[in-house]
């Protein structure tokens, strides 16, 4: 009989990429499992590649780990190829650091980093052979937790998590972990171990709740539990400078999509943009000081290896003095071929300087997001951009030298015409021609466009997704407009992707059904185009008589209870109010202002 | 300025990595460890080191070598022990020595690898009858033709009998034991452990897959008066250091 490990082998050799499923990474903590008081495993519902380029992943392995009484491993999606050998073998999902299956770790906790990522938690949990459903969980099952962007409306996925960690986790992770030591050392059940958490600030137990109906429309959670929190309020760091800033993650062998170190400069956004998700949950915004950002660059090269930092946030520029934490970066490194990236670039002329220090002709092409092509709608979505400004950004980038430009654009979005489609076209070809007189040479110019989903949290959570009919005939809009000009590299969402998005970024617990079923009929890995199908969630949503539908295209009223009105993550819902009313008033009084 | 040769050993844990991998991996260790770094120029400079000859992905390997130019003069005793710290489990160092400006560039010099390719699971001796008569096909072949992809995608039939130097299976009383391959390998093109062991699965009708064999490199080869010769003999340096 082949062991194991024999067995693990000879699967190894028959998968492409074996590295992902191999672990021993440089950085990666290997702790012994007699000598903790509690065993946690990360899940990360995609491809290794893609998990290791998470941030949140590499902060959390840090906050727990740097504790000598727990541990921390970590575990990905495997890929179809793997999948399908650990199936035919009857191995179960293991994680990474120890090769111990997930099953025999205390805690699992995935990392909710957006909607499509569902079917391939369930898919997870079976290969783990943990019940995919927390009823069906007993004494001996792990428990199951979410944290992640996700969260702020994790009621599609209620039903298969024990609880929820909302907001900020390096803080609150390491508190739950030191109460359910606690609470397993007192030898108490599943039940009442979940009770015993429940005052732990951020976490959220869906069992707690009841989701309730009238007409077959969603009216609200009533608590079956006394004394459970209404709002659930979400954890906040406040201090970025004394939270943990993990210099030292697991440094993956293979090519991760991100393969550089990171440092977050701050957390939140103080832009607003009415669309963004990340700019509302995030919130309030949170710096590192310099001398903080200094030390980790310093820390972060000499236990990584790594030739090339990023410095990441959701608005690189709007760091203050950004200016001479870049010249401070470049004293520290002086003669050290250590290079650093500024992702989320404003398009202002400002960053355009600011890009030009940093990438030093590294980079060819600058990528910036307009999302809208009208002076109007940019308004109205709280991009406070005009054409103008943007043509003149453009103008400072091609005279420092970039070749070209990646542009980000947007349909669909609340209060869109033909017309502000057909200015996407419009102005790429402006972008085009403009450079062709400026530089004189060929442009590189690549077009993405996507289509808006409306999100929990922010002011448009109550607008409705434009029907998928509608996005599939506006991108064809912009495929004939985009035909005629040469020289313009355009990409498109797949359309039933955003849909699908939009069904579960404001879904109720009764898309469970759909989950569950579109997992059984094999759906997974929904991120990736090659794995998607629509016609296995089409299926699914008929089997289960739920109309997609009523959730992507729901136009909800004020009045209307929202699925994850019971969360409160950060701002209230008065402010959201506020903010859709200005931006329906942005697009009343554009008319009239500029007759 | 120097140039230093170094030999290392690479284990089960990582063997599942490929060469590019292998190549960032020793690139951030160097990072690491504060030797005095050489760069090219340029845009994009990248270190000036080098691999003999990629290592099959999945390969347990003895005797691979490495080369890298540093800015300043370093003893092999003190690279071995700024390197070696900065290696992940399962990559060892053995040794290491200054190259002399004559001494040619290391993938230049490969010129054959041998591999012992070890049955996982068909170790049986009625296995040992039929590795041993496949074997025996294979070398007794004038050609051994295989399907290969070209850039342009084309599919061309290529004979690998000549990069096929040697083949024998070893058994004891019980069974087969391990097949060893001297195969011809280095920058002028050679043939991969794993296609050959495709072969030897055909000679069995499919009873062998290549995925049951588990596969190590014991060694480089380099062509020095038509002989082969291990890789070090056709370098040029002063003093061999072992870790
Ligand atoms: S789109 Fe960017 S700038 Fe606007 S709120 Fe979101 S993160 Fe901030």
């Amino acid at each position: 009989m082949t062991g194991l490990k024999e067995k693990i082998d000879m699967m190894l050799r028959q998968v492409q990429k074996p590295a992902r499923y191999t672990g021993s990474e440089w950085n990666a903590v290997q702790k012994d499992h007699t000598n903790v008081d509690l065993k946690m495993v990360l899940a990360f519902p995609d491809l290794y590649e893609v998990g290791m380029s998470n941030l949140g992943l590499k902060v959390l392995y840090e906050a727990v780990n740097r504790n000598d009484n727990y541990l921390m491993e970590r575990v990905f999606a495997p890929a179809a190829d793997m999948e399908e050998q650990m199936r035919v073998h009857k191995v179960p999902l293991f994680a990474l650091e120890s090769g111990r299956p997930l099953a025999e770790f205390d805690l699992v906790g995935f990392s909710l980093q957006y909607e499509l990522c569902y079917s391939t938690v369930i898919n997870m949990l079976d290969l783990a052979g943990i019940p995919i459903c927390c009823r069906d969980r007993t004494d001996s099952d792990p428990l199951v937790v979410g944290g992640g962007p996700s969260t702020c409306n994790p009621e599609p996925v209620a039903s298969f998590f024990d609880f929820f960690l909302i907001g900020d986790g390096e803080e609150a992770l390491p508190e739950l972990l030191e109460k359910l030591a606690g609470l397993k050392k007192a030898g108490l059940g599943r039940k009442e171990i979940i009770k015993g958490l429940s005052d732990l600030e951020g976490l959220y137990i869906p069992s707690f709740y009841e989701d309730q109906y009238n007409d077959g429309i969603y009216s609200g959670l009533v608590c079956t539990e006394p004394g459970a929190p209404l709002p659930v309020r979400k954890r906040v760091v406040k201090d970025l400078d004394k939270a943990v800033c993990p210099a030292a993650p697991p440094v993956s062998y293979l090519q991760a999509i991100h393969d550089r170190g990171v440092i977050e400069l701050f957390r939140g956004c103080s832009r607003g943009c009415r669309f963004c998700q990340a700019g509302f949950i995030y919130r309030p915004v949170r710096r590192r000081s310099r001398e903080t950002v200094v030390e980790a660059a310093k820390k972060t090269v000499a236990l990584t290896g790594y030739d090339e930092i990023s410095l990441s946030s959701l608005s690189s520029c709007d760091y203050p003095d950004i200016d001479l934490l870049i010249e401070e970066l470049n004293a520290a490194f002086q003669g050290r071929k250590i290079k650093f990236s500024l992702p989320s670039l404003r398009l202002d002329s400002y960053s355009v300087k600011l890009a030009e220090q940093v990438h030093r002709g590294r980079r060819s092409s600058l990528t910036f997001a307009p999302e809208a092509a009208t002076d109007r709608l940019r308004k109205v979505i709280g991009k406070n951009l005009s054409t103008g400004e943007i043509f003149s950004a453009l103008d400072a980038a091609v005279e420092v030298g970039w070749q070209g430009f990646k542009l980000y654009f947007m349909i669909g979005l609340p209060t869109e015409e033909r017309a502000d489609v057909e200015s996407i076209v419009d102005f790429c070809r402006d972008v085009r021609t403009r450079f062709k007189k400026k530089a004189g040479k060929k442009l590189d110019l690549s077009v993405s466009v996507s289509t808006f989903v409306p999100k929990a949290h922010t002011p448009f959570q109550w607008e409705p997704q434009i029907s998928l009919a509608e996005i599939e005939e506006r991108q064809r809009l912009l495929r004939e407009g985009f035909k005629k000009i040469p020289g313009i590299r355009f990409s498109w969402h797949e359309a039933e992707a955003s849909f699908l998005e939009a069904v579960f970024a404001r879904g109720d617990r009764r898309l469970a059904s759909v989950l569950e079923k579109a997992w059984q009929l094999g759906c997974r890995l929904d991120g990736w185009s090659e794995h998607f199908s629509f016609k296995l969630w089409k299926q699914a949503f008929e089997e289960c008589s739920i109309r997609p539908e009523d959730y992507a295209n729901r136009n909800f009223s004020l009045e209307d209870p929202l699925p994850w009105g019971h969360l409160h993550c950060g701002v209230s819902f008065d402010y959201l109010i506020r903010e859709r009313e200005n931006a329906l008033d942005d697009a009343r009084n554009w008319g009239v202002e500029n007759e | 300025m120097s140039r230093l040769l170094f030999e290392f050993h690479r284990l089960e844990t990582i063997r599942y990595i490929s060469h590019l991998d292998m190549l960032r991996l020793f690139q951030r260790a160097f990072y690491r460890s504060g030797l005095p770094l050489e760069f090219s120029q340029g845009y994009n400079p990248h270190l000036k080191f080098n691999l003999a000859a990629p290592l099959p992905l999945g390969a347990t390997a003895a005797g691979e070598y490495g080369e890298i130019e540093l800015g300043a003069e370093v003893e092999p005793e003190l690279f071995l022990d700024k390197l070696a710290p900065q290696l992940p489990g399962g990559l060892t160092l053995a040794g290491a020595a200054v190259l002399e400006d004559n001494s040619p560039a290391l993938p230049s010099l490969v010129e054959a690898a041998s591999y012992e390719a070890e049955p996982a699971g068909f170790s049986d001796l009625l296995s040992a009858q039929r590795a041993g008569a496949a074997i025996g096909g294979l070398m007794a072949a004038d050609e051994v033709a295989i399907q290969k992809k070209t850039k342009k995608g084309k599919t061309v039939t290529v004979n690998i009998r000549p990069h096929i130097f040697e083949t024998e299976a070893l058994y004891s009383s019980i069974g087969l034991l391990k097949v060893k391959m001297l195969l011809k390998a280095g920058s002028a093109g050679g043939v991969a452990p794993a296609v050959v062991l495709g072969k030897l699965n055909d000679f069995t009708g499919g009873l062998m897959p290549a995925e049951n064999w588990s596969l190590h490199r014991s060694g480089l080869y380099c062509l020095l008066d038509g002989q082969m010769n291990p890789l070090t003999e056709g370098m040029c340096f002063i003093q061999w250091i072992k870790k």
